[in-house]
């Protein structure tokens, strides 16, 4: 127990789930901070991704790094979609309703997934070996996706701040009044951020079964919205690269608390680990409620 | 020098029962200087309003550079090079003074790569005086500071209108000299019609050609400075008030 390789290797298995926790959690921060809007339908999107991922393995044969590209593209149309027919339109109402419009659609691509694939819970496995490191084995597939998803937050990252568009982005989230000043079509960007948004929620979704292989329906989702809240609250809520920073913490926090709990032997481990990641988050949150990005 | 730039065609502007412009008609020409003027409630800032597109008129048209723009929101006629700089100014707060006036270089402007916006945003921040702050946030500068940045912004798209909302309200007089002085001297290098808004007229007299006293939505006056400022309505309605 005291076997420093044993700490390292949950350090470790915490980061690489907090890659994906972080990737989850860009689109989160991304809409609010840009439009403004809480996907309170987010984990609903992630449970696309996820199908997406499984159909493609499944029939196409296409391994789900290959296919978060197309669920990426997926979610960008529906993004797209949803803004130009429904987000356009209720924009600079009350957040009120923004928030139940957002609340449907999770409830409705529930129903569908529900419609069209039935309640099965599906899965599957692929498999690339084990990497050893210190005695201990990591799981080949988990260790290419963290290192996928650390490339596409650093893109994300290189996308906002050294081209056009994104700081076109920036200057959106800092003051849309501001920007349409400097010649900035606001209504385009909040389209292609909403687009962009649901395309890394979705194709996170579909890296989310190097980690459930087994748990793929419909409501599958909603753990991850109740996360997704919690790590953006975390990383300063509008700040996208806050929001990768605090999933990588919230995946080694969930982590050791499971360690921690299996040392103690008072509860089950399983049962109780999520408790001790949020109850972890409202101690931070109580020193830091700006989060843990912001100056 | 007398080509047409911008005209108001009869415009007038209601928010509920308050008509804030009476059926105001003017035209402005390319390169020319200008002051608006008139007290609180006079409809100046409604106007600016529906010249830069934020408002449209309940009826009546504008027409920028032979356009009609009526029905062209905002982002669209700052893009055709209409510039306006706030009394409060809205900086991106949290982005460095480069990015903020690179911004509008890409997107009002003809700066289609971020490296030639960059350049630009380098030559109007070493005009207004800022160069040596391009790395900072917006947020750190200090209030004369923010207004040279709006300044900066507007100007670098090389707009062909630039509308100064109060832009020297609440500065030091020595800093109101310093930024008008910069608004002619650019104005003139760069053939720029330049509109300001102002309650206190004395403070850019010297800098401007023409004089506009609005009046409960109304143009009461359009003239020379001197003969706007002689007129005894203006003294009446206006001047009176300041030197009470």
């Amino acid at each position: 127990m005291a076997d420093p390789g044993y700490l390292a290797f949950y350090i470790a298995t915490g980061l690489l789930l907090g890659t994906f926790y972080g990737l989850a959690t860009v689109g989160l921060s991304f809409t609010f901070g840009i439009l403004k809007i809480l996907n309170s339908g987010h984990g609903s999107f992630i449970m696309i991704g996820a199908y997406v991922s499984y159909w493609s393995f499944v029939i196409l044969g296409l391994p789900p790094l290959v296919s978060a590209l197309l669920a990426f593209l997926i979610g960008f149309m529906l993004g797209l979609g949803l803004y130009y027919g429904i987000v356009s339109r209720i924009l600079g109402g009350p957040e009120l309703i923004s928030l139940v419009l957002m609340f449907a659609m999770g409830i409705l691509l529930q129903e569908f997934a529900k419609f069209v694939w039935t309640p099965t819970i599906r899965g599957f496995t692929w498999d690339l070996g084990r990497v050893s490191l210190f005695g201990y084995a990591y799981p080949t597939t988990r260790i290419v996706g963290g290192v996928v998803s650390a490339v596409i937050a650093l893109g994300l990252y290189i996308f906002l701040y050294r081209t056009k568009v994104g700081r076109a982005i920036r200057s959106v989230v800092e003051s849309a009044e501001g920007a349409t000043l400097c010649g900035v079509n606001v209504n385009r960007i909040y389209a292609i951020s909403l687009a962009i948004a649901l395309g890394l929620t979705i194709a996170s979704g579909g890296l989310a079964t190097l980690y459930v292989s087994g748990g793929i329906e419909p409501y599958m989702g909603d753990p991850y919205t109740t996360r997704a809240f919690a790590i953006a609250v975390l990383g300063g809520l509008t700040s996208p690269f806050g929001a990768f920073i605090a999933g990588l913490l919230f995946g080694v926090i969930e982590n050791l608390s499971y360690v921690l709990l299996s040392l103690t032997n008072v509860a089950n481990p399983f049962s109780m680990t999520r408790f001790i990641a949020f109850a972890m988050i409202l101690v931070v949150l109580l020193v830091r409620p700006q989060g843990i990005m912001r100056r | 020098m007398s080509e047409e730039l911008l005209k108001l065609q009869e415009i007038s502007k209601s928010f509920g029962g308050i008509r804030a412009l009476k059926n105001v008609s003017l035209t402005i020409s390319i390169g020319e200087r200008l002051a608006i003027i008139g007290p609180n409630g006079a409809g100046k800032t409604t106007l600016f309003n529906v010249i830069n597109g934020v408002y449209k008129p309940d009826t009546g048209r504008v027409f920028f550079a032979n356009v009609d723009v009526t029905d062209l929101p905002a982002f669209k006629r700052t893009r055709m090079g209409m510039a306006r700089a706030f009394q409060i100014p809205r900086p991106f707060p949290t982005m460095s003074v480069l990015d903020n006036v690179m911004v509008s270089a890409l997107f009002a402007g003809k700066f289609k790569s971020v490296g030639e916006a960059r350049e630009r945003a380098d030559e109007v921040l070493e005009l207004v005086g800022l160069a040596n702050k391009k790395h900072e946030l917006a947020v750190n500068l200090t209030s004369p500071e923010k207004k040279l940045l709006e300044l900066a912004r507007a100007l670098a798209p090389k707009p062909k209108l630039l509308l100064l909302d109060e832009i020297v309200a609440g500065i030091p007089p020595a800093e109101v000299d310093r930024i008008m002085l910069l608004v002619r001297n650019v104005s003139e290098k760069e053939n720029i019609a330049v509109v300001a808004l102002v309650e206190h007229v004395m403070r850019v007299l010297k800098y401007v050609e023409r004089v506009i006293f609005l009046h409960e939505g109304r143009v009461l006056m359009d003239d020379k400075p001197e003969k706007v400022l002689s007129s005894e309505t203006v003294k009446n309605i206006y001047l009176g008030r300041i030197y009470d």
